[in-house]
């Protein structure tokens, strides 16, 4: 297993490496003159020179890399143009509230999702079935801009029943969190369902019954563990998309999470705050897709004995293996 | 099958726990003050919109620092004026009037001695005096501070306690009116040397009627009454809470719920149904900002006259305002806004009171070397809803003379470096003329200045009237020299002003003083009560 853990957070730090380097060099293409968007409307070509010489812009590009990448490391992620004030602290600054919509959104998406899944798989064709897979594509093509503004107009303007917009109690929270489990909850259901439905025609699915094991011992407990791999993959990417992709329900509920600071850092041509934006999100990405690298090993043995650290009764079950295809263990 | 369960519980808790914990860590900058949740805790999700010492606000900007001249968006000064201050002030009648300063005089064309007053302390209960004024002006020049009335003046000198005097480049005799600007607030020169230039804590200290409590970036900006302000009896509400909203569709929902005293930033077109809500009504006011069309002489083929004329007399300027802003605001009547100086509607009805004319924008293209029609484009910022459906509307209009015009959406900045760098051929842009006299808006098109490539114009006569114009002190001469250079930009087809922008703000019906300042588009809370 550590072996595994070892090699996971090499491709983490490789991966990381790659993407600042690539970034950096994207951004070399933007067109635009950051002296502009620190001087705004009143630029003067005199001051354009001033700011070119204060923020070092005329360097060659190897040199602003490594002082880029050299910083980075150091924890300095450097000045925004627009306000010359540290990106790091404002970053940090919004995490939470993107983590918390992100979080508690596939938390919501999921419970909704797996039982919906499980259920629409166990009654194939139910009428039960057909309303949650409408439902489902319902979720899936809805725009999350759409269903905020929908959610704003009903429960906000209509019923009066929650704020329309901000983070500062349970109440506040309930609309996005709201829009993102729906937007969730569609991908999981659709995968749970068809992962399910794959795994409760096997043997061994088949076996459990005839053993007269309890439905929800066999759904639970041979179906839907069995079939969670391709779901925690999609929770997964659920996760990484809404890091970075909440920004238009941010927007709506006007949430200053991530997804906005680097928007208006977009819309402001402020680049450093783009790229270390992106540069975070990224690290986030890269951190839930370790730790769903490691859940896959806790739930599939088959990859935890791969790596040498498996159970008693699995590096059993190997060595036979091993034995019966003539080779030593 | 336990295994499996408690490995989920456990990862939900993680995650949960994860989140809650950052969301207790993060979150909040700026000074001290109890925790938001508390505060939002205590007065539900309506923003204390029933307690007379608190102002709610909704803002469209969020400031990030708090710094003065750090920033030369209106929405930014809109919340740094209330912590510090100007040397001048505009009065709701356009007329300069001294604020920190008790006034000035020209000791030669290019040096203005200005007098302070003696009784300004700081937040902190310092005094304020020329050594704040000169190190602002300085080490704004010295950083490179985006403030461009900032340009003529070559240094800021101290001459004795309370008084100092500016150094000019060249004659300036607006510059008074300048300084009124938002832009050109006062910082605290030893709050920035013990604070080590701290502009979200130590060193935001000014002399204005509020201080800052506390900043939450990108959402919310406390203010509490400055203790040692020196007009007696402001700021008149003790509090204000500032929640920032950039979009306007939320804001607009947020002026319904009518949880807010003041919204700003509301969508224009909502603003009739905010009007009809009971409680509620939508403060509107004219202000010093002209929407043009901007005509790049510079570029092929709008660097040929009659292809310009030909432009002008195609568009319907009344339809496409209707079309955009529906009453709100009035199409333009002149190249200037109402109430500034060197406004001339005579010159204005000269060259384009002929309005949209097809017949003649085909001949005059005709006459250009174009008589089977001309692709031009339309650069529009793509944020700005108003402006792409004007340029849509432009769209079919022209193409009745065989214009075929394309629409080219972008971004604010990208945009901005567009246009400085002449690539446009039309754009849709607002100019406003900052001073409540037309050099507010000359003094962009000027050479140096990064705003003249938008025309691309290049008249030496232009240039050396608008010179003459700065520095003549007789305010009726000077006006008419303004006049004479807004002509030279209609008579050639630079610029076609479109609408005469207003400003608007959801405000509730308890709340009195509100006021829109034309020059800068500025809310001075300290005037307003509940």
């Amino acid at each position: 297993m550590l072996r595994y853990i070892i090699k996971r957070l090499i491709y983490m730090v490789v991966t990381l490496l790659a993407t600042v380097v690539f970034l950096f060099t994207l951004m070399e293409f933007v067109p635009g003159d950051p002296a502009l968007v620190v001087l705004g409307e009143g630029a003067t070509d005199e001051n354009i020179v001033a700011i070119h010489k204060e923020l070092k812009l005329d360097d060659p590009y190897i040199v602003r890399l490594s002082r880029y990448v050299g910083n980075l490391v150091q924890g300095d992620m450097g000045n925004s143009y627009k306000t010359r004030q540290p990106i790091a602290p404002a970053l940090f600054a919004r995490l939470p509230l993107t983590m918390t919509i992100a979080v508690w959104g596939i938390i919501f998406g999921t419970i909704i999702g797996l039982v919906a899944g499980v259920v629409s798989a166990v009654k194939q064709y139910s009428l039960f079935d057909r309303v949650l897979t409408a439902i489902s594509l319902f979720g899936a093509s809805a725009p999350s801009f759409w269903l905020a503004m929908l959610f704003v107009l009903i429960f906000t303007l209509k019923l009066g029943w929650l704020p329309a917009t901000g983070s500062y109690t349970f109440k506040h929270w309930i609309l996005p969190i709201a829009t993102i489990g729906l937007q969730a909850s569609a991908s999981i259901t659709r995968m749970t369902r068809s992962s399910m439905l794959e795994v409760i025609r096997q043997d061994y699915v088949r076996t459990a019954r005839a053993k007269g094991q309890t439905q929800f011992r066999v759904v639970v407990s041979h179906g839907l563990r069995n079939a969670f791999i391709p779901i925690l993959t999609v929770i997964g990417t659920n996760i990484n998309g809404y890091l970075g992709g909440t920004v238009l329900v941010e927007s709506v509920f006007a949430i200053p999470g991530l997804g906005n600071y680097v928007l208006d850092g977009v819309k402001t041509m402020d680049t450093p705050v783009v790229l270390n934006g992106v540069v975070f999100i990224c690290f986030m990405c890269t951190i839930v897709t370790f730790l769903v690298d490691m859940a896959y090993a806790f739930i599939d043995p088959r990859i935890k004995s791969t790596y040498g650290f498996g159970t008693k009764k699995f590096k059993r079950a190997r060595l036979a293996k091993a034995i019966e295809g003539g080779t030593a263990g | 099958m336990k295994r499996f369960v408690s490995l989920s519980l456990a990862l939900a808790m993680l995650l949960s726990l994860i989140t809650f914990g950052l969301a207790g860590c993060g979150g909040a900058a700026g000074t001290a003050g109890s925790t938001q949740a508390t505060e939002a805790q205590k007065s539900g999700f309506s923003f204390n919109t029933g307690d007379p010492d608190t102002l709610s606000v909704i803002q469209n900007f969020d400031p990030e620092v708090f710094q003065p001249g750090n920033n030369d968006e209106q929405g930014y000064n809109r919340i740094a004026r209330q912590i510090y201050e100007t040397l001048f002030m505009m009065t709701p009648e356009g007329e300069v009037t001294p604020w920190l300063a008790t006034g000035y005089t020209w000791e030669t064309p290019t040096r203005m001695v200005i007098t302070l007053r003696d009784d300004v302390k700081f937040s902190d209960g310092s005094g304020f005096t020329a050594e704040d004024v000169a190190w602002t002006i300085n080490y704004a020049k010295e950083i490179t501070l985006p403030v461009a009335h900032y340009n003529v003046i070559t240094d800021a000198e101290i001459v004795d306690t309370y008084t100092v005097a500016l150094n000019l480049k060249e004659p300036c005799m607006t510059m008074a009116a300048h300084l009124c600007n938002s832009q050109c607030t006062i910082g605290y020169k030893k709050a920035f040397e013990e604070g080590k230039g701290d502009w979200l804590g130590a060193s935001v200290v000014g002399t204005g009627p509020y201080k800052l409590v506390k900043y939450t970036p990108g959402d919310m900006v406390k203010l509490t009454a400055n203790e040692y302000y020196w007009r007696q009896g402001e700021p008149k509400v003790k509090n204000i809470d500032m929640r920032i909203i950039k979009s306007n569709e939320s804001a607009a929902t947020e002026a319904k719920t009518l949880n807010y005293d003041i919204v700003i930033g509301a969508n224009t077109r909502e603003f009739d149904a905010i009007d009809a809500i009971d409680g509620v009504h939508m403060d509107k006011h004219q202000s010093a900002n002209t929407v043009y069309l901007l005509l790049n002489t510079a570029k092929a083929p709008m660097d040929n006259v009659k292809v310009r004329e030909a432009f002008a007399r195609a568009v319907n300027i009344p339809a496409t305002v209707k079309l955009a802003y529906g009453n709100f605001g009035q199409p333009a009547s002149a190249l200037i806004s109402p109430n500034i100086l060197g406004r001339n509607e005579a010159t204005y009805q000269k060259y384009y009171g002929a309005g949209h004319d097809v017949e003649t924008a085909k001949k005059l293209l005709t006459e250009a070397g174009f008589p089977n029609g001309v692709d031009l484009e339309i650069t529009v910022e793509s944020t700005d809803t108003q402006r792409c459906d004007m340029a849509e509307a432009l769209q079919a209009q022209v193409a009745a003379a065989g214009i075929k015009l394309k629409v080219n959406k972008m971004e604010s900045a990208p945009m901005r470096e567009y246009l400085a760098r002449g690539n446009h051929q039309i754009c849709i842009y607002g100019f406003t003329s900052l001073t409540m006299e037309a050099d507010g808006f000359l003094a962009q098109l000027q050479p140096g200045s990064s705003a003249l490539a938008r025309i691309g114009y290049d008249n030496k006569n232009f240039f050396k009237r608008y010179s003459e114009g700065a520095a003549t002190e007789d305010i009726t001469a000077r006006g008419k020299v303004w006049e004479e250079c807004c002509e030279m930009l209609m008579q050639d087809y630079t610029m076609i002003p479109l609408w005469h922008k207003a400003l608007g703000a959801a405000v509730r019906d308890n709340v009195k003083g509100f006021y829109w300042a034309s020059d800068y588009e500025q809310v001075y809370y300290q005037f307003i009560s509940k």
